[in-house]
C-alpha cells in the first residue's frame, strides 16, 4: 500500500475548507463569561456540600460497624453516579471483574465502566465489529450493540462483519455472537441461530440466556419483515422463539420494546404476553413534547431501567397500579452512545425511601475502603478545619 | 490590552481559519458554526486560565466536542447535498467527492485525517492533541484512508492506492 501524497490531499482539504463562508464573532464572549458566573455559583455551593460531606463522613466514623459504601449498595460493585468518558488506554487484558455499564461510544468503539471502581475505559473486544460496520448497520439496529449481563461478569456482542451484497453494495453479515467472560478475560462464540441474521438488538435475561431482536422471513416484497424474537442458551447454543420482542421481564410475561425510531414518545412502550402493547405515560411536567426512550434493563420483575432522553431512569411496568408506580432518575447526563446497558443487580431492591441511594459516587469515596479507620482522619481534618474558620472569624471581629 | 478586547482580536484575526477547520471536521457548514462558537465560548470562559495559546486551546476544544457530537452529526451525515455552492477548483468532481466521502468517514478517523493532513501534525502531535496512543493514530489514519479509497475509488491518487 503506498502513502497519500500528503502535498495533494493537503491541497484538497485547503480548498475544500475554503467553501466555509462562515466568520465567527466575539459575541462567544457574553456568552462564556456568563456561563463563568455560573459556574462559580455552583462551586460555592460544592465548596459547602463538600464541608457538609465532610461532616457526614465524620459522622460514619463514630458507628460501630460500617455499611457498604453509599448506604449498604452492593459491596463488590456498583452503578455508578456519574457515567464518564474514558479518558486512559484502551484495556486490552479484559479479566477486569465485573461492569457496572456498558455502551458503545459515538464513534463505535466499545466502552466498559468497572463496577469497583466507577472507571469508563475503552476495552479492546475480540472481533467487534468496525466502526464503518457499525455505522453501515445503523437503520437495521434498534437497540443495543454491547450487553452486560445482569451480574455485570459478561457481556456479549453480535460479531457482525461488512460483506459485499449480490450487486456488489456495502453489506454485513453476522457469522456468530461473542460471550465474554470479564471475570477471566476468556470468550466463546455462540451459534447464530438457524435463519436469523444480524441482530437489531441484544440483551440479557435475568436467567442468563441472550435475548435478540431479529427480522423474520419476508412474505411480501413491498413490506419490510416482521420482527421477531429469540433467546439463546449460551451454554449450548439451543435457541426457542421467544413471543416477546425487546427487552424481556424476569418470567417473560412482559418486555419493553426498542424505539422503532429517533423520535420523541409520550409513554414507555411494552408488550404483554397476549400480544398486545402497552405504555407508562411519561411524566408530562418532566417530559412536556415527549422524550426518547429505549429500555436498558430490568431491575426487577416490574421495574424497568430505561433510557429517557439523557438520564437512566428506573420506572414500575405498566402492570402495576397507578398508585404504585416509580419514576426515578438513577443516573443523569449519560455520555452520547448508541445503546446503553447496566448490570441490573447491581441497582439495589427499592425500598420507597426517595432519599434512597441507588448508585456509588466514587470521586467521593472509592468502593470497597472500609469507612472507619480513613473516615476518622477525615473527621479530624474536619475538626481542625472548623476550628481555622472559627479562628479567622474572631480575627476578622477583632 | 483587556481580556474582552484580546479576545476580540483572537476572534478577528483567527475566527475564519478556525471555521474552515471546523467545516472540515464536520463536513456540515451549519455544524462547524455551532462547533467553532462552542470553542469560543468555552475559551472565554477559561480566558484567565489559558496557559497555552488560545488557538490551541479552542483547536483543542473543537476536536474533542467534534468528537462527542454524534447525534448532530448523524443526522448531518444524511444530508450530503445540503450545500451545494463549492468554491471553483481545479477538478471539482475529485473535490466534490472527497468532500462526500470525508462525511462518511466517522467523526474521530475525520477528525485524525484532518489533523494528519490538513493541520499537518504528526503522528505523535495529532495523539497528543486527542489524548490517544500515536498507535491509535496511525491505525485510525490508515482505517480512514483505506475507507477513502473503497468509498471513492477515483479518490486513488490522492490517497495513496493499493498495491
Amino acid at each position: 500500500m503506498t502513502s497519500p501524497s500528503h502535498t495533494d490531499l493537503r491541497e484538497e482539504l485547503a480548498a475544500l475548507a475554503e467553501t466555509q463562508p462562515f466568520s465567527p464573532d466575539p459575541s462567544a464572549w457574553d456568552l462564556g463569561r456568563r456561563a463563568r458566573s455560573r459556574t462559580r455559583v455552583v462551586r460555592a455551593a460544592a465548596t459547602l456540600a463538600v464541608v457538609a460531606l465532610v461532616v457526614g463522613v465524620g459522622a460514619i466514623a463514630v458507628r460501630p460497624d460500617s455499611v457498604g459504601p453509599a448506604g449498604g449498595i452492593e459491596p463488590d460493585g456498583a452503578i455508578p453516579s456519574v457515567i464518564t468518558t474514558p479518558d486512559g488506554p484502551v484495556i486490552t487484558d479484559l479479566a477486569i471483574g465485573r461492569a457496572s455499564v456498558a455502551y458503545v461510544d459515538s464513534d463505535g468503539s466499545p466502552v466498559l465502566v468497572d463496577a469497583a471502581t466507577g472507571k469508563a475505559s475503552y476495552v479492546d473486544l475480540p472481533s467487534f465489529p468496525e466502526p464503518s460496520v457499525i455505522e453501515r448497520t445503523a437503520d437495521l439496529v434498534t437497540g443495543p450493540l454491547l450487553a452486560v449481563s445482569p451480574d455485570g461478569r459478561r457481556v456479549a456482542y453480535a460479531a457482525t462483519v461488512a460483506a459485499e451484497g449480490p450487486a456488489g453494495q456495502p453489506a454485513f453479515s453476522t457469522p456468530w455472537y461473542i460471550v465474554l467472560d470479564l471475570t477471566t478475560g476468556d470468550f466463546e462464540f455462540v451459534g447464530v441461530p438457524l435463519g436469523t441474521g444480524t441482530p437489531r438488538a441484544i440483551s440479557w435475561t435475568t436467567d442468563g440466556r441472550l435475548a435478540i431482536d431479529v427480522y423474520g422471513r419476508q412474505t411480501r416484497r413491498d413490506q419490510p419483515p416482521s420482527v421477531v424474537a429469540r433467546t439463546i442458551d449460551v451454554t449450548t447454543g439451543d435457541s426457542a422463539a421467544s413471543a416477546l420482542t425487546g427487552m424481556l421481564a424476569p418470567g417473560g410475561l412482559i418486555s419493553a420494546t426498542y424505539p422503532v425510531d429517533d423520535g420523541p414518545v409520550q409513554a414507555v412502550p411494552f408488550e404483554i404476553a397476549e400480544g398486545d402493547v402497552a405504555g407508562r405515560d411519561l411524566p408530562t411536567d418532566l417530559y412536556p413534547e415527549g422524550a426518547e426512550v429505549a429500555p436498558v434493563g430490568w431491575a426487577a420483575d416490574d421495574l424497568l431501567v430505561a433510557h429517557v432522553d439523557e438520564d437512566l431512569v428506573v420506572l414500575t411496568s405498566p402492570d402495576r397500579p397507578a398508585a404504585e408506580s416509580t419514576w426515578q432518575v438513577l443516573v443523569p447526563d449519560l455520555p452520547e452512545s448508541s445503546g446503553v446497558t447496566v448490570a441490573v443487580d447491581l441497582i439495589p431492591d427499592l425500598t420507597g425511601d426517595p432519599d434512597q441511594e441507588l448508585t456509588h459516587d466514587f470521586t467521593a469515596t472509592p468502593m470497597g475502603d472500609s469507612s472507619g479507620g480513613r473516615a476518622l482522619y477525615v473527621a479530624g481534618g474536619a475538626v481542625v478545619l472548623m476550628a481555622g474558620v472559627v479562628l479567622m472569624l474572631r480575627r476578622v471581629r477583632t | 490590552m483587556t481580556d474582552r478586547s484580546g479576545f476580540d482580536a483572537f476572534v478577528r484575526a483567527r475566527g475564519p481559519a478556525l471555521a474552515r477547520t471546523a467545516y472540515l471536521l464536520t463536513g456540515d457548514h451549519h455544524l462547524a458554526e455551532d462547533l467553532v462558537q462552542a470553542a469560543l465560548v468555552q475559551a472565554a470562559k477559561h480566558w484567565e486560565r489559558i496557559d497555552t495559546s488560545p488557538e490551541a486551546y479552542v483547536r483543542r476544544t473543537m476536536y474533542h466536542q467534534n468528537i462527542s457530537w454524534w447525534r448532530g452529526r448523524k443526522l448531518a451525515e444524511t444530508s450530503l447535498e445540503s450545500y451545494d455552492a463549492p468554491v471553483p477548483a481545479t477538478d471539482p468532481t475529485i473535490r466534490l467527492t472527497l468532500e462526500q466521502a470525508l462525511r462518511r468517514l466517522t467523526p474521530r478517523q475525520r477528525t485524525v485525517l484532518v489533523l494528519r493532513y490538513f493541520e499537518d501534525l504528526t503522528e505523535v502531535q495529532t495523539a497528543a492533541e486527542l489524548g490517544i496512543s500515536s498507535g491509535a493514530v496511525k491505525s485510525m489514519s490508515r482505517d480512514a484512508l483505506r475507507r477513502l479509497r473503497t468509498l471513492a475509488p477515483e479518490l486513488a491518487d490522492l490517497v495513496g492506492a493499493d498495491t
